[in-house]
């Protein structure tokens, strides 16, 4: 049998090496590709990625609100500030109507309404 | 106001508190898909929060099973409970929740004047005051090894609970596979390994009164819990005030107890003063209503206190009933029982990503017995996250 120092020794290992797997998995994760027609409260908490052409943008207190549409089916695509401010090309306050996107992100409701939550630098790309 | 809406969802509040797995929020958007008028589905819902908030110390003192809001409490009642007073944790926190909830009653008028500016004027001490307080529960380690051992610990859960939180790897409730390693499963097969039989629950007193300090400082870091981006869940405030309040075993579930209803009150005004609902079941309730006016807010605190009333007669009779039976189980079975089901309800809620998180947070909630440090150090699963909100690293 294993005294506690072993035991202890053999956790910190499996942590490390969890830890690593994980962090592996999180930076090489691909999105999902999903049609905003099809997106439903099914794919709340899910990283997907859309394609759709700006209705609208907006900017509130450093927040970037993005209306994306594909055909009918719109979506917000919402960039926090901290995000926001960390995008450059193309920044995300300086999308403009008609511009065709894809945006990465997470899916979650927010009073009642589907939003993409776009939480990395590189999540929106002009087409 | 709707007698049979209240009934309703305090049934379904005591099952959801009774089943952990069974979360409030699910219920909520499944009653909002419903077809039951929006004020019943509005009573219907506060109701059951406020059962919920109550019933679910039971799987978290009697089982080690965790949830969001109450996983602080579960080391210290699972303490207790081997100690034989398994009851008077519950009543400890159960009556907590009473006060706190006339005590946050009281205050409405005052808060709703003291919020819109509140959350402002807090923010930029948050971070130096935190910063400060997770080098105090490092350092209450005092032995320059274990204090080394105790960041060792600290920055593996944190490090998980970041990844964890800012990235979507895993489906569903995060926390709920997080806590279940580092907690539940880490706590089952410490108490298993070390065979401990779960002793017979003698102490059934009633908590004593000296707790009303404590309980009423939680009613107001409750309130903070509402007023700060960040604080997601009221176990971050109480591990943060446990640093500043020199607290024993009871007078901490107090402390968490009174946050958690507390929390819970003070969303309403928050959800009336910022536009900003901080609780899960809020969220469907604005969703229902639309905004939620004065007297709304009124009615629906009327709704929770009376919800909370009656789950505590209930906690406290049906906690004997579960006290007995599991008393009948013996603790290796018991063990394997939980140990299955929550192991189950990880794979289902969070899918197999969710099964490793759960896997590593384990590995790290078994170090601290096995070093000999405290196992407060695994909330740095949640403390180094928010640290990283604040400092602007993490969205």
């Amino acid at each position: 049998m294993m005294d506690e120092k072993q035991m202890a020794a053999t956790c910190l290992i499996l942590a490390i090496l969890g830890i690593a797997s994980l962090y592996f998995l999180a930076e090489t994760m691909q999105p999902k590709q999903a049609r905003l027609s099809k997106i439903t409260t099914e794919n709340v908490g899910e990283y997907v990625e859309v394609f759709g052409i700006v209705r609208s943008a907006s900017n509130t207190n450093g927040n970037a609100f993005i209306k994306t549409c594909e055909g009918q089916a719109c979506i917000s695509v919402i960039v926090f500030k901290k995000t926001a401010e960390k995008m450059q090309n193309p920044s995300a306050y300086l999308l403009e109507k008609n511009d065709r996107i894809t945006a990465r992100g997470t899916i979650e409701e927010y009073k009642g309404e589907l939003e993409l939550v776009v939480n990395k630098a590189d999540g929106i790309k002009r087409v | 106001m709707d007698l049979l809406a209240i009934v309703f969802g305090i049934i379904l509040g005591v099952f959801a508190g009774l089943v952990p797995g069974i979360h409030t929020n699910t219920l909520s958007t499944i009653l909002t898909q419903t077809s039951f008028e929006t004020e019943f589905l509005a009573i219907a819902i506060v109701a059951m929060a406020g059962a919920h908030a109550i019933l679910e110390f039971i799987p978290a003192i009697f089982l080690l099973i965790p949830d969001s809001n109450t996983v602080v409490t579960l080391l210290p009642g699972h303490r207790m409970l081997m100690e034989g007073k398994g009851m008077r944790a519950l009543k400890t926190c159960v009556y907590s929740a009473l006060i706190a909830l006339i005590a946050s009653t009281l205050l409405l008028p005052a808060s709703l004047a003291f919020f819109p500016k509140a959350s402002e004027a807090i923010q930029p001490f948050l971070l130096p005051v935190m910063l400060t307080a997770t080098a105090l529960l490092l350092a209450s380690e005092r032995e320059p090894k274990k204090i080394i051992q105790a960041t060792a610990v600290f920055l593996l859960a944190g490090t998980l609970g970041f990844i964890v939180l800012n990235h979507s790897l895993v489906k569903k409730d995060e926390l709920f596979a997080l806590f279940a390693g580092l907690f539940a499963f880490a706590g089952i097969i410490t108490s298993t390994t070390t065979q401990q039989q779960t002793p017979k629950q003698t102490d059934e007193t009633n908590p004593s009164i000296k707790l009303l300090p404590t309980i009423l400082a939680g009613v107001a870091l409750g309130m903070l819990a509402d007023l700060l981006p960040g604080m997601s869940t009221p176990a971050q405030i109480a591990v943060f005030a446990s640093f500043a309040i020199t607290l024993d075993t009871e007078k901490f579930l107090a402390l968490t107890s009174a946050i958690g209803v507390s929390h819970l009150v003070f969303a309403f005004v928050s959800a009336l003063t910022t536009g900003k609902a901080r609780v899960g079941t809020l969220v469907a309730v604005e969703n229902l209503l639309g905004e939620i006016t004065a007297t709304q807010m009124l009615m629906l605190i009327a709704v929770l206190a009376i919800s909370i009333a009656i789950s505590i007669i209930l906690t406290l009779l049906l906690a004997k009933k579960i006290v007995e039976t599991l008393e009948k189980i013996p603790s290796l079975q018991l063990n394997a029982l939980i140990f299955t089901y929550i192991l189950a309800l990880v794979f289902l809620i969070c899918g197999p990503t969710g099964l490793l998180v759960a896997a590593t947070a384990t590995s790290i909630g078994l170090l601290p017995p096995l070093i000999g440090v405290k196992r407060t150090h695994l909330m740095g699963a949640i403390i180094l996250p928010t640290l990283a909100y604040l400092a602007g690293i993490s969205a």
